[in-house]
């Protein structure tokens, strides 16, 4: 993991159990370049620590059962190995959209 | 003896006479079928003949339980409610539930089929498999839940259940729904096929009670489900409800909004899920056997209190272009009263918006009603006007968007957003293209219940703007899937506890019937059942040219392409084991058991 000169900022839009948990839209954090998914997730875990078990996983690297997250807003991962894509925001969603 | 879980029996009830009958059904086909959407298509093919008008007293109306219902498995009190639809004239099924299912179970029956007509407005009363006609004129033109109450007041026992349809259905309108217990089966127009019957409601009594095969292992799974249940899979819908999906939808540009013109709504903020939560959320409530609790009450600036769900928030917001908070709870409290499908009544509502838009729709069609997008005075009042038929703009959004486009006329038909003559529910096509593919191929039409193929769109599974035929399968797969759920019948907020979906409901299912079935025979069951809608649908006179979008989903910038959409559907017909026409081919028909049921005559398999 990079250190904090070569740290870019992220913009993690939250919806669904996220936003209400947390009572915010959206955080900014800093990852390193080439981070992943649990680079994020890590720093997501230290920013908004009462999302760890609804939304994030107990490790605080991977997401919960009822979360996924987009990259682009096109495509979606639960995987912590995927590497994030510089310069688009992180949308962590609810897994399921029925209605 | 019947198989555990079951009672090896139909009940087959007539209207007109009161009269009913006990039908045995063979344990294969319970095995084969299992409940819920399978058994009631069984039933409906096997209890109509080709052809029949929907709304003919001799048309069966089917309620089908399953081997789940009545064990404390959580989500397990549903049932399917099974028929031709007036509205789109192929399969129409709706889920319902909570303590009718219970109820319709300790009476003694797997299924209820009506048929029939009786002379008067009355309730088809049936009591532990003895049936009767009582009229009923004092019930006329009362919404569904309050039909019920008083039909339990005036037996005097608060133990009946009922299943009732409200005015819109007494009126003959196709988008009538039915109502039990608060719910609703909703889609295709169920609540008019009751009303064509002179019946108002359904309502049953039971005191019998089915064994299981494996009493304490059902004990014990439903313990260890229901602790599941409360876990983060469900916490969405425990917190926040349905109406969630709006703020993540219209950020993936996939909420449609003015007759799906967009896929995004600029003031979705104002009707979010997270807005109604946080002025006037008053409680939240849950079907019978559910640990789970999805049902979110919201109140008006009035203090009248409903429940929202999104896709009615979506068809009666977004879609008519309203982003008054308290107008959209009133006007889902409005189609509950008078029992007509929120989807395919603000459907509907949009596209007359769209039509008067484009000087399409002049007085007098409008009557009067100043139906502009966003005029949220002008939804309530055409929903008022369609559920009771009345005046010209009444009887067009009382027919749906295909009918009326097809009065309408000047190219109306590219914009009308409906797939078989059903509304398209909340998921923009162009955004979510397996979706897209989902809703085109559906049976009943376009469909988010029997495909859940939104899933695949927001998931690692494909790239849900791109058009490509690996689609198909992912299209496949998920209808199997949910016909799976639809079958047992287990609720789908619930899929997300399971790791294994097939192969864990399977031993659910094991534990109650004592079946010997593994996760690949409950995907085979799904198949089975995804086929059998097709073979009714094909009966019943439909080609491979209604599995198809409106013309403003496959061309231009942001449509699908026509090229591409064929191939997806070709991809799709591969995947299921159907000809290039869309019809189940022989081997499909041999290895799913359903030769008898192989198409005749023109759409005979070559």
């Amino acid at each position: 993991m990079g250190g904090v000169t070569d740290a870019l900022p992220l913009r993690v839009e939250l919806f669904g159990v996220a936003r209400s948990r947390t009572g915010r839209d959206a955080v900014v954090i800093a990852v390193p370049a080439g981070a992943t998914l649990a680079d994020a997730l890590v720093r997501i875990a230290a920013a908004l620590p009462e999302l760890v078990g609804p939304v994030l996983g107990a490790d605080r690297r991977s997401l919960a059962a009822g979360s996924i997250v987009s990259l682009d807003g096109k495509r979606f991962t639960r995987d912590p190995a995927e590497p994030l894509v510089a310069g688009k925001p992180l949308l962590l969603l609810p897994a399921s959209a029925g209605g | 003896m019947a198989t555990p879980g079951t009672h090896g029996r139909f009940l087959r009830a007539d209207a007109g006479t009161g009269a009913a009958e006990a039908v045995p059904l063979a344990a294969g086909d319970l095995r084969a079928f299992v409940g819920g959407v399978g058994l009631g298509s069984l039933l409906l093919w096997r209890e109509s003949r080709a052809g029949l008008d929907p709304l003919a007293p001799e048309a069966p109306l089917v309620f089908a339980g399953s081997p789940l219902v009545g064990t404390p498995l959580t989500t397990s009190a549903k049932f399917a409610v099974v028929a031709k639809s007036p509205l789109t004239g192929r399969i129409s099924d709706s889920l319902s539930s909570s303590h009718f299912a219970i109820e319709l179970k300790r009476a003694g029956m797997d299924a209820l089929v009506v048929r029939g007509r009786a002379p008067r407005l009355s309730v088809l009363l049936v009591r532990d498999g003895r049936a009767e006609v009582r009229p009923c004129p004092e019930l006329a033109g009362l919404p569904a839940q309050e039909a019920e109450d008083r039909i339990r007041a005036a037996l005097g026992d608060p133990g009946v259940r009922a299943v009732a349809c409200g005015p819109a259905g007494e009126a003959g309108v196709p988008l009538a729904n039915l109502g039990n217990d608060g719910r609703h089966a909703g889609r295709g127009g169920l609540g008019a096929v009751l009303a064509s019957k002179n019946l108002k409601a359904v309502a049953v009594r039971g005191t019998g009670s089915v064994p299981v095969a494996d009493p304490d292992g059902v004990v014990a799974a439903a313990r260890d489900l229901s602790r599941r249940s409360f876990g983060p899979a469900t916490l969405k819908y425990r917190e926040l409800g349905t109406v969630a999906n709006v703020l993540v939808l219209n950020r993936l540009r996939a909420l449609p909004s003015r007759n799906f013109q967009a896929g995004e709504f600029a003031e979705a903020e104002r009707i979010s899920g997270e807005a109604l939560a946080s002025s006037g959320k008053t409680r939240r409530a849950s079907c019978a056997s559910c640990t789970i609790g999805c049902e979110h009450y919201f109140t008006d600036a009035s203090g009248a209190e409903g429940r929202m769900e999104y896709e009615s928030l979506f068809a009666l917001g977004p879609l008519c272009g309203v982003s008054d908070r308290d107008a959209v709870l009133r006007a889902g409290r409005l189609c509950d009263e008078v029992g007509i499908d929120t989807i395919s009544a603000g459907g509907t509502v949009a596209f007359l918006m769209e039509c008067r838009e484009r000087g399409l729709l002049r007085e007098p069609d409008l009557d009067g009603v100043d139906l502009r997008f966003g005029n949220a005075d002008a939804l309530l009042e055409a929903l008022r006007r369609g559920a009771a038929r009345r005046g010209p703009l009444g009887e067009l959004v009382a027919m749906g968007s295909r009918r009326a486009a097809e009065r309408i006329g000047g190219g109306s038909m590219d914009f009308a957003p409906q797939v078989k003559g059903l509304e398209i529910p909340g998921y923009h096509p162009s955004a979510m293209r397996t979706m897209a593919l989902g809703l085109a191929v559906a049976a009943r039409g376009a469909d988010h219940n029997r495909s859940s193929a939104y899933e695949a769109d927001l998931s690692e599974a494909t790239d849900r703007g791109v058009s490509d035929p690996g689609k198909g399968l992912l299209a496949a797969r998920a209808e199997v899937k949910a016909a799976v759920l639809d079958s047992l019948v287990l609720c789908k907020f619930l899929r997300g506890v399971f790791e294994d979906l097939p192969g864990e409901t399977a031993a659910l299912l094991r534990l109650v019937t004592g079946w010997d079935i593994d996760g690949p025979g409950l995907e085979e069951v799904g198949e089975r059942v995804v086929n059998l809608r097709r073979l009714y649908n094909l009966r019943e006179g439909m080609t491979r040219a209604e599995d198809t979008l409106p013309a403003r989903f496959l061309d231009g910038e942001g449509g699908l392409g026509r090229e591409s959409f064929a191939a997806m559907m070709a991809a799709y017909y591969s995947a299921r084991g159907w000809s290039e026409d869309g019809v189940p081919a022989p081997g499909t028909l041999r290895r799913l058991g359903l030769g008898e049921f192989a198409p005749a005559g023109k759409e005979a398999i070559a």
